[in-house]
């Protein structure tokens, strides 16, 4: 029995439920992809850290990257995010998360990926 | 029991209590993006717990939920103005009420023009004439009530007889009656052939530089003053009032009627019989009253005078005699643009050829 049941349809055809683990990745994903101002009737949802992209990778703009990506993961309270690392790329930055789901003992290492071409992010 | 049942199964497809009660938990009453939203989680909440728990900001289902809030929110919100427009008692827009007003076949009044009287305090003319006592008139002044001047109402009323149509001389006028208790006369000045009787002035009001009109005038099968369809070669009127209070008196005297504004002229050409045909006047702030309509000839003369009425449908038994066919009535729009409604050939004639409307707009 699964703890935690969505929806999504990103990748699917026909079934769109997505459980667990799973679930929570596509749902951090999402919380990625969503930029602040984009969803209707909620302004102040979304993430700014794509305005950090084209930024000098200085250390203070890391700095913000790290507190920008602690409140969105703190925006779900079925995660714990146990280490992030930021590597520069050409086209965006690669970001290494360490996720643990709190109410159970897995943990992963996820690579994503912010495409500045492409204005998106994925797991790489 | 067996009588509910029965009934339910009558009115099977009208029981919306059935419905109600199928979703009894759907809140009806929301129409706002957050109630609506908290609307749709509760009923997930209750309805599929076991299919779907995942509530994040971040879900997919939860912003599908959100898209769905938000047209909800737009959709009640539209639905709720636009029944609120279509309502007299609520409605707010000037538009909607004209347009329930002309529903019910009440043409919603507009802006009415400053007019009144002008009083004629002295005279002057390059003819000769001589008065009583023999002395020629010719370019002199002569003031209304002059207390320096004995002879300044004789004088005065000569020369005003000498630019009076033959048939009228003061004390004679081609009309007379008392309005609002004052005896007021009509006499037609002779005019010059071609000569139209509207005769622009400005005036400053309150700082501001403002045109006026001095126009026809008459009391004619009314028992107000009023200014007639102004037509080239038309009469033009000076009025006689008389309150009985004394030459100084501020309504004795001769007076002309003003008119604030500028007549504009608009010809149009109909070349199809088509029945009930509106014509929009697409100019803002066209006044209440003075709105006229005259069909030309080949030669872009007037020919016929078409007649304002509230309704070309009111009072249609009156309106079949041959001679007032040509008749016409005004609706009122937006920002005080009119459109002339004609009729559909059996209670009014069909409009068919070139017409010239008259109007004047407001100029504030």
């Amino acid at each position: 029995m699964p703890t935690f049941i969505g929806f999504n349809t990103i990748n699917q055809n026909k079934k769109f439920t997505l459980v667990d683990f799973d679930l929570i990745k596509i749902d951090l994903l999402n919380a990625f992809n969503i930029r602040q101002g984009e969803l209707p009737g909620r302004p102040g949802y979304g993430t700014i850290i794509w305005n950090y992209l084209f930024e000098n990778q200085t250390t203070e703009t890391q700095a913000a990257i790290v507190k920008e990506i602690q409140r969105v993961c703190g925006g779900d309270p079925r995660i714990y995010v146990s280490g992030i690392q930021i590597f520069p790329q050409d086209n965006g930055i690669l970001l290494q998360l360490g996720i643990a789901v709190v109410p159970s003992t897995q943990a992963q290492q996820l690579n994503i990926f912010f495409n500045g071409q492409q204005r998106s992010a994925s797991y790489v | 029991m067996a009588t509910t049942s029965r009934q339910t199964a009558i009115f099977g497809v009208e029981d919306w209590k059935k419905i109600y009660q199928s979703y009894q938990e759907a809140d009806f009453q929301s129409y706002d993006f957050e109630t609506l939203r908290k609307s749709f989680v509760d009923y997930l909440r209750i309805y599929y717990p076991e299919t779907f728990n995942d509530y994040i900001e971040s879900s997919e289902f939860i912003a599908l939920l959100d898209v769905m809030a938000f047209m909800g929110q737009s959709l009640a919100f539209r639905t709720d103005l636009n029944t609120r427009e279509n309502y007299l008692d609520t409605a707010e827009r000037r538009d909607s009420v004209v347009k329930l007003a002309n529903l019910v076949s009440y043409t919603p009044k507009r802006n009415t023009e400053a007019s009144g009287f002008l009083k004629v305090f002295s005279i002057s003319t390059t003819e000769n004439i001589t008065d009583y006592n023999g002395i020629n008139l010719a370019n002199l002044t002569i003031n209304w009530a002059d207390p320096t001047n004995l002879n300044w109402q004789e004088q005065f009323t000569t020369i005003l007889n000498a630019s009076l149509i033959n048939t009228q001389k003061f004390g004679n006028p081609g009309n007379d009656q008392v309005i609002l208790g004052v005896d007021t006369q009509e006499y037609t000045i002779n005019l010059v052939p071609g000569f139209l009787p509207v005769i622009p002035y400005t005036a400053t009001i309150d700082t501001v530089n403002m045109p006026f009109e001095v126009v026809n005038s008459t009391s004619v099968g009314e028992t107000y003053v009023y200014e007639p369809p102004p037509l080239t070669n038309g009469q033009f009127n000076i009025l006689f009032r008389n309150d009985q209070q004394g030459y100084l008196s501020d309504n004795t005297g001769f007076f002309f009627l003003f008119k604030q504004g500028v007549l504009q002229n608009q010809d149009f050409n109909l070349p199809e019989r088509i029945t009930n045909r509106a014509v929009a006047v697409n100019i803002e702030g066209i006044n209440n009253t003075d709105i006229w309509l005259y069909q030309l000839d080949n030669l872009g003369n007037i020919s016929n005078y078409w007649q304002q009425v509230q309704s070309v449908y009111a009072a249609a038994i009156e309106q079949l005699a041959p001679n007032t066919n040509n008749i016409y009535s005004v609706t009122s729009r937006t920002n005080d643009q009119i459109t002339l409604n004609f009729g559909d050939g059996i209670f009014s004639t069909i409009p068919v050829g070139t017409f010239r409307k008259t109007f004047a707009p407001a100029t504030v």
